[in-house]
């Protein structure tokens, strides 16, 4: 028993020399024009000595440690309709009003937690409810900014028009990939949906006379409201906003506005997709994520229920593709990285496979978080990575693991 | 008048391995046929190669003068032609109530618009749904437990729950995979019932392959018995009971 243990520690130990030693052994050191490698013992005698205990001691001190119960939340919530109902009101209530209280700063930051609530919603569908591991959403998201940002600059459409024009043409290409792709299963699925997202990306990248590859795309205009625009000054045959009311000028303005507009592109996509849920599709995303075979038995066509959660899961990510590039004003293909992906992905995750309310949390959890802790930017990505292996410890289920809504017969 | 299903030379080659070789049965509309054999005559393999599971390497198999060995399984279930499993597969975290909803898939309102906008058509295709879920709930007794996850159900009710599953998609031919396997003996004559009151009510053909030979004997018009992938015997219950070759192969070598 011992012995297993001590075999384990020192295993572990290696790994960590392994890793160690490259990243924090060797010291670069600039003396004038030279360049030297110098040799930094200690680092690397204290992380492999943490390693070697800590992987010694795991099972005492796993055990001793208490586990956080997190809350319920889940519960009054779904069991209590008018409760429900208020909570649903005062939060939507609370959501509009505050960005007149606040700063620029956090309403900008809000803002972008949005768009990620909208990417946590649309993957939700695909990983959560139709059980479909994908690893280059980040491509459907990409495409929905690349539509608004080259019609816009080619033929000089507005965001409007380009928002339903987005939507569909990446829930186009969420089609012609899910096509040859669906009847692949699990790792698989994610290997070439992984490459897809890369594939895209490369494209974006690579073809300059349509995209300006890494250069990207400038000043793309921002949504308008009824044809009024948020600039001091507006472009030839438009008011700007603040002339039309009559009201000073204020940079806030368009802060808010656009604050404002993901707030209604988020409850659209949660109105969607509650839709979705109850309709006969989501019971059927349900029953071939349980047993495929038996749908089967049933008629139920496998290809054609994965093709619709794929291609509907795509189309949010155009939805929030273009309000993405609309927001930013530039893009380039930098912005759809697999890191990108992996957010969102950690967002599903994180917030509990197929629950809306979790992966709202853990999309602002996951954006706002990195923003009020700046300090610790450096070590984001650990932190990130600490907390993924402690949730998969704790609570595997995600944060608040939830259900489909039930259709019952009234008793 | 041919039969509803035709089953002709059909053969299932796996590797080396002769699953099933030159079977040839029929079923009517009318009628309740049973494949019975030791383990491993290839029962089951009949089953998935008439159901669309497997695509049968020799012979064919039409359904209402269609030959159907080349469809895939949803669309052989489309047409009518329904089976349960040998070990149960509900959508065990959905309610009861779900399983039957599902199973309507193809027959409800799916257009995404209707659905989203809420339209009459698609509230009326849902009402139907769930009356008709409910009216197979009540013939089935599980109406009680219409709102409960299905894998918590007792094994007799979830087996009824399949055989309720199949029934309202409104199949033609309902195949059976050994429907009275693990049911105490009260059970099974409640099956017994259930299934003829589907044959003479409902006019199902039925097609089904059992252990228990009391239920066998009782219920079915004809008889159909593998050997080691081979037929060996067809008939009524009172020639296969009677027949040396099913004896023979039943107690080995006497």
């Amino acid at each position: 028993m011992l012995r297993h243990k001590l075999t384990d520690a020192l295993l572990a130990a290696g790994l960590a020399a392994i890793l160690s030693i490259p990243i924090m052994g060797i010291q670069i050191t600039v003396d004038g024009p030279r360049i030297d490698l110098a040799w930094e013992p200690w680092p690397v005698i204290i992380a492999i000595a943490v390693v070697f205990f800590g992987r010694l001691l795991r099972g005492p001190v796993l055990a001793r440690l208490p586990r956080p119960r997190l809350p319920d939340l889940g519960h009054p919530l779904r069991d209590n309709a008018t409760f429900r109902r208020l909570a649903i009101g005062l939060v939507i209530v609370l959501a509009t009003l505050w960005p007149f209280f606040s700063a620029r700063g956090p309403v900008d930051v809000a803002t972008l937690a949005l768009i990620y609530i909208m990417l946590g919603l649309g993957l939700n569908i695909v990983v959560g409810f139709a059980g479909l591991l994908d690893l280059g959403y980040v491509a459907f998201y990409a495409v929905g900014a690349y539509t608004y940002a080259l019609l816009n600059q080619y033929y000089g459409l507005g965001f409007w028009t380009c928002l339903p024009i987005a939507v569909l043409l990446a829930a186009t290409f969420g089609f012609l990939l899910g096509f040859p792709v669906l009847r692949l299963r699990g790792d698989y699925l994610a290997i070439v949906t992984l490459g897809f997202g890369e594939i895209i990306r490369l494209v974006l990248n690579n073809w300059d006379e349509l995209t300006g590859g890494p250069d990207g795309i400038g000043g793309i205009p921002k949504p308008t409201l009824f044809g009024l625009e948020f600039s001091r000054r507006a472009s030839e045959g438009n008011l700007p906003f603040h002339e039309f009311f009559g009201i000073a000028y204020d940079g806030g303005q368009k802060v808010i506005f656009l604050y404002l507009l993901a707030l209604l592109l988020v409850m659209l996509t949660l109105y969607v997709i509650n839709r979705l849920l109850r309709m006969p599709v989501g019971r059927a995303w349900e029953a071939l994520r349980e047993d495929e075979v038996a749908c089967r038995s049933l008629g139920l066509n496998p290809t054609t229920i994965k093709l619709s959660a794929f291609t509907l899961g795509a189309s949010f990510a155009g939805f929030a593709g273009a309000f993405f590039s609309a927001r930013q004003g530039f893009i380039n293909p930098e912005s759809f990285t697999f890191i990108e992906s992996a957010i969102v992905l950690a967002i599903v995750v994180l917030g509990g496979m197929g629950s809306q309310l979790g992966v709202i949390l853990a999309a602002v959890a996951l954006t706002v978080l990195p923003e009020i802790a700046r300090e610790f930017n450096e070590y984001r990505m650990l932190i990130f990575g600490l907390v993924m292996v402690l949730m998969m410890v704790w609570r595997p289920q995600g944060l608040m693991p939830s259900s489909r809504p039930r259709m019952e017969i009234p008793s | 008048m041919s039969a509803l299903l035709e089953v002709d030379r059909l053969t299932m080659r796996f590797g080396g391995l002769l699953a099933v070789d030159g079977v040839t049965f029929s079923v009517n509309s009318d009628e309740i046929v049973a494949v019975i054999g030791p383990n491993g005559a290839g029962k089951t393999t009949v089953f998935n190669c008439i159901s669309g599971f497997y695509h049968p390497t020799g012979g064919s198999v039409s359904f209402n003068n269609r030959p159907i060995h080349r469809l895939p399984g949803h669309r052989i279930a489309r047409l009518g032609l329904v089976r349960t499993f040998q070990n149960i597969r509900l959508f065990r975290k959905m309610t009861v109530v779900e399983n039957l909803l599902v199973a309507q898939h193809t027959r409800v309102q799916t257009n995404l618009l209707h659905g989203l906008l809420n339209s009459r058509a698609y509230r009326r295709s849902e009402e139907a749904a769930l009356d008709r879920a409910v009216e197979w709930l009540r013939r089935v007794r599980l109406l009680e437990v219409a709102n409960q996850p299905s894998g918590t159900l007792s094994y007799g009710q979830q087996r009824r729950l399949e055989i309720a599953r199949c029934m309202v998609t409104a199949p033609r031919l309902l195949l059976l995979d050994e429907p009275a396997a693990g049911l105490n003996p009260q059970e099974t004559r409640e099956l017994d019932d259930l299934l003829l009151e589907l044959h003479h009510g409902h006019r199902v053909g039925i097609l089904l392959i059992e252990h228990d030979m009391r239920m066998v004997m009782d219920i079915s018009h004809k008889i159909v018995v593998l050997d080691q992938g081979r037929p060996l015997a067809t008939g009524t219950p009172a020639e296969i009971q009677s027949d040396p070759r099913v004896i023979k192969a039943y107690l080995g070598e006497a």
